[in-house]
């Protein structure tokens, strides 16, 4: 056995690095393992990303941690852009759009910020362990009637309108407030990337009110790009949990979460070495931290039922094409980057798109995020639907079936993108599952929707990070509050560890 | 639309006829059924005492085939078995049966039942609610097989003082050996039988599982034989007196299994049913340990406890009085037992009663005397299980009687 | 005239409030602008000899304790639970639902032993649900934007009552109100038939699919009546729906209460923010100071009330507010019994609903169908024959059809529903049921067809939603119909609402007809005892 530690993070993704810093800084002894040879998680590296476009990292963590205010307030928002039927391009940032008509502007900016208000009442609750069902400690039930409280600030219209809206779905907000377009689909796009839903399915208000919820000193619901990439913001984490005398080793698969006495007790690499701790935190998904790397012989069956039927199937494809020149934009000028670009022209493409996925196909016409990235020449998409139960499965035909269905869709906003790509790499959601731990492939661990949240998320027994197996939590996105990058999951982990005991 | 020339049968509606059926109909006098998981069972055929008096005098046979029966094979057959119920499974010899229970995840009971284990790998669980989708959720990431052979399997209980002789008379060589929760196979009339010595009446006994295609020729081979040893087929409510005589606990009537109940506080723990005896915490993760832990710390909220009570008029369905004033419990079964000569019952009781206060309980009967209803409140008393002992349960060999 | 209170509306819910309102002792008439009572509750004869139950068909929603207070069986209604059901798939198989525990138990497992297990803790699940909801239907929602003691303490009630169904059964009740029907159902069951037999009342009346998160509450919704006692058990009033009405309005009548038939209402008559009465189409008004509405709540503020008159936001959420007609009907009447290719003689189960299905996946696709504006392709029908059991809905020997179908738009992408498109929608549903049924056109002696428009024109509900208005989260408790106007009041004094749009909404239940005619009493100061408590 190697030296003890006092814990073992399992997975160096953001998460799982928020979780080891935030334990390290309290005078834990910690040791992160990562499978790969590369830190970040889906963050990725200079080869790969598979979220290529973070949202802020939670403000409050980057506080708590004292990482590099740069880091904070050295982001630069995103601009987001997206073309019209008409084929004139629209430029958003945040509640600002240019490229519309004046009262389109004003109904969005408007919109944006009622929905900002509301994000910011269910945002009460992401830095707080989620209440137990029907046995709220104090403190959760604080939690609870801190938010109820928010929710009347918010004064008796929009309080009520949160309340009607919020187990709705975007279709319909949409439609009511902006009219379907180019913008309501950048913002569907919003709602349901990443998940299993289409702008029609209800639930999806929820998910555009999380993401609404991100916070950066740019405002909410931005996607920020650390000043150096994401490669920065892996690289501040790694160190914070550096400086405070963590450990980080990578090429470390885990193969097994050891137990003792029904208490967690270490782990054992799949090179057979085993290290011990009496506090593990797994940053993989619930799944495959529960089914695979514990085992369910340590679970009872309802619990593992739960844990198994739990929804968390994959949507999203991430396709790199190689292009020498940075493309160029319908209408003239060429995507520069700090853009990005969406191609999703109304809410009603979005849910033909979702159509055909929901019966194991792939669309047609996905729709599409898009970046490029000029250092690599390469531009990023993110595609969807295209489901981890593809018909047929994930073939090589597949893949270029895919990629040509987007390199077509794209040619609306990129005319002659195609034969300018030299180079292609698509990574399914099998691809993701595989390579991070992300059962489904699932960009969030987990679908992110109302019987999968707070109490509820994972699912239900298996919330507040503590799994059933004494010393083992959940740090990573399948664990309240959920995805994205903001890092909340991992703190709210280390946070329940430490008060726990924190051994 | 494939139109098809015979379209499939409708299923039976209404009680379906048992492996034993035939037989079963031609002595049932009565014409009296009870409905068992949808299967025509008897009910009484021809007269309760008489039936009741041959489990404790002679011996006597009853038609266990609706038994749900589920067969788990399997590399991991020990580890799932040993994971479903509160029992330590790892020390259940080959050849050997074990009566459990086994629990959710919040250590309520799901069902009681008896697990057979054949090999090291093979096992079968016998019970009475159907709970193959349970054992799949336990076994589920395990190697194993588990399957429904409800309807692969007749069951016969042969209980009684001269069931043993008569099995003996049939030729079975080595019966007498057979210990208590013991399993052999024997031949009957040329059919292969699998013999345990286990049942439901507390008394010497034997059950006998049969392959459905021999049922008939094994019935008609053990009647033969019973003439001389004073055999009867007997129905549901005198085997329901002997179960109650032998302290044997009954779902649905003394318990609800916590997959059936609505109300969620309504199902019960080992601890509460006064079977701590077969929860082995000691043992590695089976399901519900950790929440059993937490409830064998606590005082149970309420007990199921044997009481007697005094005079002789049974306390079916009575409610259950502390100082003849404040309702405490209330009676699930309830005999005047024939053979103990005293009058018996299952309770409830909630905590404090029946744990730390025992004394000045009473029980509210109601009496019918031609079409006038009194009510009857008889002092009761909180006494051990089970009511009716007798050596030759256990003895082996047992003697000839 | 000067009367206590008019009803606009002689629907089964402005029946019911108009019923109460009478029995306590308010001089009450009710204005409809058919020459019958009923609304989408009727018996219409079409075609000599039979008796169509033309818009709603079965009941089991229908609260036994409205039932009781109104006296609804000593005027004519009796309610008779029908037998099972069954869904026909297209490889000649079938499941059959029946009532009998053992024998479905043994249907179950003819098809999965899996799913008989399943069944059993599927039962249970919803069955705590339904414990759970049924209390909720008599009493009015709680608007949780407001102070008021009331509005607390009911909330409470409600939050004290969500606590006591312990922690699982809390979670299991999040669940059911937001999932899918299709992912509830893949929990218990891994038969496709016996998912999309049970997923069809997850869709029925509503614009969703059965993947759509939050239809598992629908199938709820259907689930909530009863029968005896029986929960979720459906019935056939004897008679056809229309009995339910005509019984209600002899009961009504029976306390003194007056109905004018054949003339709709203009407008109401409003005065200082206040409500005066009724102006009808015929040119009479009538007056009086309590006017409760039974219409939805577009025809009732938008079509009939002056926008100025009310505050902007409740136009603004009674425009949003969404009806989204999704279902058609078709009543036929036919020569004699059909057979069914796939069902063995003289099956208990044809005494049921049928459907034709392969599996949920059907139903999406149905479903996707309604999205672009096309009635569905390959329907989901329920499909019934009540005069097997109900002997006076045509002459002996001959039998009544009803068939629901979902999906079909209120407005076709491509054209208009002219007799073309309604002709051709029939022929959809005709021709899918042929295939399971090969004598069943050369049977149709008459038929009804009613889509979408068609129950908006001829009924007078919006856009021909069958429940005034969709059952989704949005539009239910508190925010139906519009967030802070949840409890019968309108804006304007004196005017409430009663009708389906508003909580616990539609189906032949009569629940917001008893709310509304409890808070109109309590506004009047009347002691309220309605012969049951909430």
């Amino acid at each position: 056995m190697s030296p003890r530690y006092d814990a073992i993070i399992i997975g160096a993704g953001h998460n799982g690095l928020v979780a080891a810093a935030t334990l390290a800084r309290k005078g834990r002894k910690v040791l992160v393992l990562e499978a790969r040879d590369h830190l970040g998680g889906m963050l990725g590296d200079a080869e790969f990303r598979v979220a290529p476009l973070p949202y802020a990292l939670r403000p409050e963590i980057i506080k708590a941690l004292q990482l590099d205010q740069k880091l904070l307030h050295g982001t630069r928002p995103l601009e987001t852009l997206t073309f019209g039927a008409d084929g004139q391009p629209l430029r958003i940032t945040g509640g600002h759009v240019t490229g519309t008509d004046a009262i389109t502007e004003h109904d969005y900016g408007a919109l944006y910020a009622r929905l900002g208000r509301q994000a910011k009442v269910l945002g009460a609750m992401i830095l707080e362990t989620p209440p137990g069902l029907g046995k709220a400690s104090l403190g959760e039930a604080t939690a609870l009637a801190r938010m109820a409280l928010k929710l009347r600030l918010l004064g008796k219209t929009e309080m009520r309108d949160l309340l009607r809206i919020v187990l709705s779905n975007v279709w319909d907000l949409l439609n009511d407030e902006i009219g379907d377009g180019p913008l309501a689909g950048a913002l569907a796009m919003d709602a349901t990337l990443g998940g299993a839903m289409g702008p029609r399915s209800p639930g999806t208000v929820l998910t555009l009110l999380y993401r609404m919820a991100s916070q950066s000193s740019h405002g909410h619901g931005l996607r920020v790009m650390p000043e150096g990439g994401p490669d920065a913001l892996v690289k501040a984490l790694a160190d914070c949990v550096t400086a405070a005398g963590g450990g980080i080793r990578t090429g470390a698969p885990v193969e097994k979460i050891l137990v003792d006495g029904d208490r967690a007790a270490g782990v054992r690499l799949a090179s057979g070495e085993e290290i011990a701790a009496p506090l593990v935190l797994s940053n993989a998904s619930p799944k495959v931290t529960l089914l695979t790397l514990l085992g369910v012989a340590h679970l009872d069956g309802e619990f593992v039922r739960r844990c198994r039927t739990s929804a968390s199937k994959g949507m999203v494809a991430r396709l790199d094409f190689d292009i020498v020149e940075p493309p160029k934009l319908r209408g003239g000028g060429a995507l520069t980057s700090g853009q990005r670009l969406v191609v999703a022209p109304t809410m009603q493409a979005i849910e033909t798109a979702f159509n055909a996925a929901k019966y194991g196909n792939l669309p047609n016409r996905p729709v599409l995020e898009a970046t490029y990235d000029g250092a690599a020449r390469r531009l990023s998409v993110s595609a969807q639907f295209a489901p981890h139960d593809l018909t047929g499965g994930w073939t090589d035909d597949a893949k270029a079936r895919l990629s040509t269905s987007v390199l077509t869709v794209l040619d609306d906003a990129l005319p002659g993108i195609a034969p300018t790509v030299h180079g292609t790499r698509v990574m399914s959601p099998v691809d993701i599952e595989v390579g991070y731990g992300a059962y489904g492939g699932h960009w969030h661990h987990g679908e992110l929707r109302v019987d999968q949240l707070l109490m509820l998320r994972p699912f239900d027994g298996a919330a507040q990070y503590r799994m059933p197996v004494a010393g083992l939590y959940l740090c990573g996105a399948g664990a309240h509050p959920g995805g994205d990058i903001s890092g909340a999951a991992g703190f709210n982990a280390a946070r329940a560890a430490l008060r726990d005991g924190g051994h | 639309m494939a139109a098809t020339a015979n379209p499939v049968a409708q299923v039976h509606l209404g009680l379906e006829p048992g492996p034993f059926h035939e037989r079963l109909v031609a002595h049932n006098r009565q014409q009296s059924w009870v409905n068992w998981m949808g299967y025509a069972s008897p009910s009484v055929l021809d007269t309760v005492e008489f039936e009741y008096f041959a489990i404790r005098n002679q011996s006597t046979l009853f038609d266990i085939s609706p038994m749900c029966k589920y067969a788990i094979t399997g590399p991991d057959a020990e580890r799932v078995v040993n994971r479903l119920v509160t029992r330590d499974i790892r020390k259940l010899g080959l050849g050997r049966v074990a009566y459990c229970i086994w629990c959710d995840e919040d250590g309520q009971v799901v069902d009681d039942g008896t697990v057979f284990r054949y090999s090291e790998t093979e096992f079968r669980l016998c019970c009475q609610e159907p709970q193959l989708s349970w054992l799949e959720d336990i076994a589920w990431g395990f190697d194993v097989q588990i399957r429904d052979v409800t309807r692969e399997v007749a069951g016969l209980a042969l209980q009684g003082p001269t069931s043993c002789a008569l099995l003996k008379d049939l030729g079975l060589t080595g019966i007498e050996t057979l210990k208590p929760f013991g399993i052999a196979e024997f031949i009957i009339a040329g059919a292969t039988v699998s013999i345990s010595r286990t049942g439901f009446t507390g008394d010497l006994g034997y059950e006998l599982w049969i392959k459905p295609a021999d049922a008939l020729t094994v019935w008609d081979a053990l009647m033969a034989a019973g003439k001389l040893r004073g055999l009867r087929i007997i129905g549901y409510e005198a085997l329901e007196m002997a179960r109650i005589e032998a302290g044997f606990l009954l779902p649905k009537v003394d318990f609800l299994s916590a997959q059936t109940v609505l109300r969620t506080d309504r199902a019960s723990t080992p601890y509460e049913l006064g079977l701590d005896w077969l929860v082995a915490l000691d043992k590695p993760h089976f399901n519900g340990r950790r929440a059993l832990l937490d409830l064998s710390k606590k005082t149970p909220r309420r007990k199921l406890v044997a009481i007697e009570i005094e005079r002789d008029k049974p306390a079916h369905n009575a409610l259950v009085y502390h100082k003849k004033t404040r309702q405490v419990g209330m009676v699930t079964s309830a005999l005047w037992s024939p053979t103990c000569k005293r009058n018996i019952a299952y309770a409830w009781l909630d905590a404090p009663y029946g744990q730390s206060v025992t004394g000045d309980l009473w029980v509210e009967i109601y009496l019918q005397k031609e079409i006038r209803w009194q009510r009857r409140m008889a002092r009761c008393q909180l006494v051990d299980k089970p009511f009716f002992v007798h050596p030759r349960r256990t003895a082996t060999p047992p003697g000839d009687y | 005239m000067t009367y206590d209170a008019i009803i606009v509306g002689a629907g089964h819910n402005g029946l019911t409030a108009a019923c109460f309102m009478a029995r306590a002792g308010l001089k009450t008439l009710i204005v409809e602008k058919e020459n019958h009572v009923g609304g989408a509750a009727v018996s219409l004869s079409l075609t000599p000899g039979w008796t169509y139950s033309n818009c709603s068909y079965v009941c089991s929603l229908l609260r036994p304790e409205i039932i009781r207070a109104l006296e609804l069986p000593r005027y004519g209604l009796q309610v008779i639970p029908y037998e099972g059901g069954a869904v026909f798939d297209s490889k000649g198989d079938y499941f059959a639902y029946m009532s009998d525990h053992d024998a479905l138990r043994r249907e179950l497992v003819r098809h999965s032993p899996r799913d008989a297990d399943g069944y059993e803790r599927y039962s249970r699940a919803v069955m705590r649900q339904c414990k759970f909801i049924k209390p909720l239907l008599l009493r009015t929602a709680p608007d949780p934007a407001s102070l008021k003691p009331r509005d607390i303490s009911e909330l409470l009630y409600i939050l004290k009552r969500f606590h006591g169904l312990g922690a699982r059964e809390m979670a299991e009740t999040v669940r059911f109100w937001t999932m899918s029907i299709a992912e509830y159902l893949d929990q218990y069951f891994e038969t496709p038939m016996i998912k999309a037999y049970i997923a069809g009342s997850g869709i029925i009346g509503t614009g969703l699919g059965p993947y759509s998160p939050g239809t598992a509450y629908v199938l709820l919704h259907h689930y909530m009546g009863e029968v005896d006692g029986a929960i979720g058990a459906w019935g056939f009033a004897r008679g056809g729906m229309g009995s339910i009405t005509q019984a209600m309005a002899r009961s009504f009548e029976a306390s003194g209460g007056e109905i004018r038939m054949g003339s709709g209402l203009d407008r109401f008559i409003i005065r200082d923010g206040k409500v005066r009465g009724v102006a009808l189409d015929n040119g009479d008004e009538l007056h009086a100071e309590t006017v409760v509405s039974g219409m939805d709540v577009r025809r009732t503020f938008v079509d009939h009330t002056d926008e100025k008159d009310l505050p902007q936001d409740f136009v603004k959420g009674v425009k949003r507010y969404r009806f989204r007609g999704s279902s058609g009907k078709l009543n036929i009447a036919l020569d004699g019994m059909p057979t069914f290719t796939g069902a063995p003689k003289d099956a208990s189960f044809l005494r049921g609903d049928l459907h034709f299905l392969d599996d949920m996946e059907e139903i999406e696709r149905a479903y996707d169908d309604w999205k672009d504006g096309r009635w569905s392709a390959s329907p989901y029908v329920d499909f019934l024959i009540p005069t097997q059991i109900d002997p006076t809905m045509a002459p002996p020997g001959k039998h009544y059809a009803t068939i629901f179908v979902q999906y079909a738009p209120y407005e076709l992408a491509n054209g208009q529903w002219d007799d073309a498109n309604r002709e051709a929608f029939a022929e959809t549903v005709i021709s899918k049921i042929a295939r399971h049924s090969p004598d069943f056109r050369k049977l149709i002696v008459h038929k009804e067809i009613r889509t979408p428009k068609d129950i908006e024109d001829q009924v007078g509900l919006t856009e021909g939603n069958i429940f005034q208005g969709e059952l989704t989260f949005d539009q239910l408790l508190f925010n139906r119909p519009v967030p802070g106007y949840a409890q019968y009041r309108s804006p304007i004094k004196g005017l409430y609402m009663c009708g389906s749009s508003t909580h616990p909404g539609g189906g032949v239940m009569g629940a917001p007809g008893a709310n509304a005619a409890r808070e109109v009493l309590s506004d009047l100061g009347h002691k309220i005892d309605m012969g049951f408590s909430a």
